[in-house]
């Protein structure tokens, strides 16, 4: 069951691998769990930083060994050579870049190469940000590769214990595992703006009126 | 190629150790590793771990990574400007043509998780220098395909069909070139023949055991025919060539047999055949809209083949991406000038009765994503942009039909939905799917398209709204049936402006009520239609 090179705790454990481009906030989501500190300063990831990860849920303690890679090229390090054994990921993108969402493909095909059939989260992060550049109905591709999508922010603590949720989920093979101790996090930094979000979905509901396209091009032109 | 036992070992301890959640032994490790790239033969020596039998499957898979990335970071491009700073950082001629000469047999020996790396490796070489620079490439592509083939090694058939449909990949949605057509012309002289004999000589192997074998023997034969078809498209994405027009009888002939024979339900089970069908019906869908003058008499055929597949029951656990996919293809055909072959009334009917109206029903998925993640949920809805749903799929055929028959759908649809809602009546606890269905079938055929389109009536607005939504939206048992409650709000969001204002307002009471309900998008749906509710305005008469 212990993986090769894994430390050892008499409870379960999972290789979690974070990957997506850089400045998209994959250490800071790690480091707001770990610490409950919100990092405003960027500092690239240089290769690869693991952080041990505990969530207690209904059926016990589980831990995510969290593999936070680098998202810019030239701090890669190994780079996907950092996904072996993973056993479940986190695909962040950030929704005030088009190009961050632009690169999931790519992400998720060296993911996919080197780990098979693994449980996968796609994470649009910054959504308390208001002027996001790419639009919730933009975000399709989770669709097609039957991945789960959630729209997250490390800094308002936005949806921030639901990918690990699903995760563990998918690991246990129980629909109905569920997290029985909050981890103790600060006070968001900015509170969701409630309001603003329901005015997206207004937006939404007059584009919904619209005809489709048919086409199967994720990108965003 | 050769290279010093101590060197393979010593590699492999190093990515061992690049593997340790330790930080401190993982640096020590990628240190070693970065070093070491400097070193000349550092290329083989990965490319000789990779290969390696006797090291532990671990680090092979990462020696094998980073030769992938090795070659996609290294490999040498011809630079415009010929040649420059760049060629300082390039693999060395020699350590090429080594590489050259080796991939593809190790490939093709390694295991799976491997073997996809090296595919890649492959893939990044060869997209500068295949096929100028690497003219032994293709033909021993299809010689080791002949070998395999006489041998019965679907296996090793599959690693070579997946080398050259990573090779022809370039031509999907490539720009139309003098170039690029040289290379499609080169890559269809060279292994079109080859693609058909394994494509024709898999085909009968699999007509010949399927009855009898098990899902394990089974499925590399299905992965087999479906690379043949990822190739086929591939070859056909920028014209139509010669070689596939003269043997399109012999393509078609085996696609329509794959969707129209039933496997063993084990087999099935195994998800195998859709995902081949799948692949056949993105192949009818590419020559439908773009070689539909030769492709017309093959048409009747697979309407009715892939009209046929709809409408049988699976136990495949992907029918439903497949079913997609299928009901797209029947979609393109009915907005066709080809539309009279959906134009019999006993034809419409079993189209909407046996391929729309089960695609319809609300499944465990939507369930879940109902409860689990309703952000996604209520952005699905709202949006209309679920576009690669079932029920999304099946609405599309139904507008598609419309859009030539509009009478003969309405009175369809009209019909099902009475039923729907009489099904309800008869058992509203078991049954709310069905008056869910109906609420939808009405909001996406009743729906106006665009400035300019027309919805296709299929019930009387006023009475639809009078006896079906409002008793719903005044239940007593309104934190019931959350589903059915949401859509219902969702009708009201979509026929907002149907609604007059006086209506509207006796219905306040009722919809504030939602708001509280414990289901986020039954709440949240109410909040959207009382703000959009509060934000319309009545029109002011211009004097």
């Amino acid at each position: 069951m212990a993986l090769p090179n894994q430390g050892t705790v008499d409870y379960p454990s999972f290789k979690l691998v974070i990957v997506g481009d850089g400045g998209t906030g994959k250490t800071t989501f790690v480091k707001r769990h770990l610490t409950g500190e919100f990092e405003k300063k960027y500092e690239p990831t240089i290769g690869v930083e693991v952080h041990p990860l505990d969530f207690t849920t209904n059926c016990g303690k589980i831990r995510f060994y969290c593999w936070d890679t680098a998202g810019q090229e030239k701090f890669g390090g190994l780079r996907d050579g950092y996904y072996i054994h993973g056993q479940c990921a986190i695909i962040m993108f950030d929704v005030t870049s088009r190009l961050t969402y632009k690169n999931v493909p790519t992400w998720h095909r060296d993911l996919c190469r080197v780990c098979e059939n693994i449980p996968i989260v796609l994470c649009g992060n910054k959504v308390d940000v208001k002027n996001r550049q790419v639009k919730a109905k933009q975000v399709t591709f989770h669709r097609k590769k039957n991945l789960q999508y959630y729209e997250i922010s490390a800094k308002s603590n936005y949806n921030f214990e639901k990918p690990f949720l699903y995760l563990a989920r998918k690991l246990a093979g129980d629909p109905n595992l569920h997290f029985v101790e909050a981890v103790a996090l600060k006070p968001p930094e900015v509170p969701i703006d409630l309001a603003m979000q329901q005015q997206h979905e207004a937006e939404l509901a007059a584009a919904a009126a619209q005809p489709l396209p048919d086409d199967d091009d994720d990108l965003i032109e | 190629m050769e290279v010093a036992p101590e060197t393979l070992d010593t590699l492999s301890g190093w990515f061992a150790q690049s593997l340790s959640p330790d930080a401190a032994a993982r640096r020590a490790a990628e240190q070693s590793i970065e070093s070491a790239k400097c070193s000349p033969g550092f290329g083989l020596a990965l490319l000789g771990l990779a290969s390696s039998p006797r090291h532990d499957p671990q680090s092979r898979l990462a020696a094998s990574v980073q030769f992938k990335n090795l070659l996609r970071r290294r490999w040498p491009k011809p630079s415009p400007d010929g040649g420059g700073d760049d060629d300082a950082d390039h693999l060395p001629p020699s350590d090429c043509a080594i590489i050259k000469a080796n991939l593809l047999q190790l490939l093709l020996t390694a295991p799976p998780l491997i073997q996809a790396q090296l595919s890649e490796a492959l893939a990044a070489a060869a997209a500068s220098d295949f096929p100028a620079r690497w003219e032994s490439l293709l033909p021993s592509i299809v010689s080791s395909l002949g070998t395999a083939l006489s041998a019965g090694d679907i296996p090793a058939t599959n690693s070579l069909l997946a080398a050259a449909a990573s090779l022809f990949s370039r031509f999907r949605n490539a720009f139309d070139s003098n170039t690029i057509r040289l290379d499609l012309k080169y890559c269809l002289e060279n292994f079109a023949a080859a693609l058909l004999e394994v494509f024709l000589s898999t085909s009968r192997r699999l007509q010949a055991a399927a009855p009898t074998v098990t899902p394990p023997e089974s499925r590399p034969v299905f992965e087999c025919l479906r690379l043949c078809c990822e190739i086929f498209y591939s070859l056909n994405s920028i014209d139509l060539p010669e070689f596939f027009e003269d043997h399109m009888r012999e393509w078609m002939t085996e696609f329509r047999a794959f969707l129209t024979t039933s496997y063993p339900p084990a087999i099935e089970a195994d998800g195998a055949p859709d995902a081949l069908r799948a692949a056949v019906c993105d192949n009818l869908q590419l020559y439908m809209e773009k070689y539909e003058e030769e492709f017309r008499g093959y048409l009747k055929e697979f309407v009715e083949a892939v009209w046929g597949l709809l409408m049988a029951p699976s136990v495949s656990p992907s029918r439903g991406q497949l079913a997609v996919t299928a009901i797209r293809f029947l979609t393109t055909v009915a907005e066709s000038v080809h539309h009279a072959l959906f134009g019999s009334p006993d034809a419409m009917k079993q189209i909407c009765d046996s391929v729309v109206i089960p695609n319809l029903r609300l499944r465990d998925d939507d369930e879940e994503l109902f409860e689990g993640n309703w952000v996604e949920y209520v952005r699905r809805d709202a949006e209309g942009s679920d576009a690669d749903t079932l029920r999304r799929a099946a609405c599309r055929l139904l507008r598609g039909l419309a859009a030539n028959y509009r009478e003969q759908v309405a009175a369809l649809v009209s019909a099902q939905v009475q039923q729907m809602l009489a099904a309800y009546a008869a058992d509203r606890t078991n049954n709310w799917k069905e008056k869910d269905a109906a609420i939808y079938l009405v909001i996406s055929l009743m729906q106006k398209p665009g400035a300019t389109g027309g919805g296709t009536p299929v019930v009387d607005m006023e009475s639809f709204f009078t006896s079906v939504i409002v008793p719903e939206l005044q239940a007593p048992d309104w934190e019931s049936e959350p589903m059915l409650k949401a859509t219902v709000l969702r009708f009201l969001k979509e026929f907002k402006d149907q609604i007059p204002k006086a209506t509207a307002l006796a219905l306040l009471p009722s919809v504030i009520r939602f708001l509280i309900h414990e289901s986020n998008v039954v709440h949240s749906y109410a909040a959207t239609f009382i703000e959009n509710l509060l934000i319309i305005k009545d029109m002011v008469p211009v004097p």
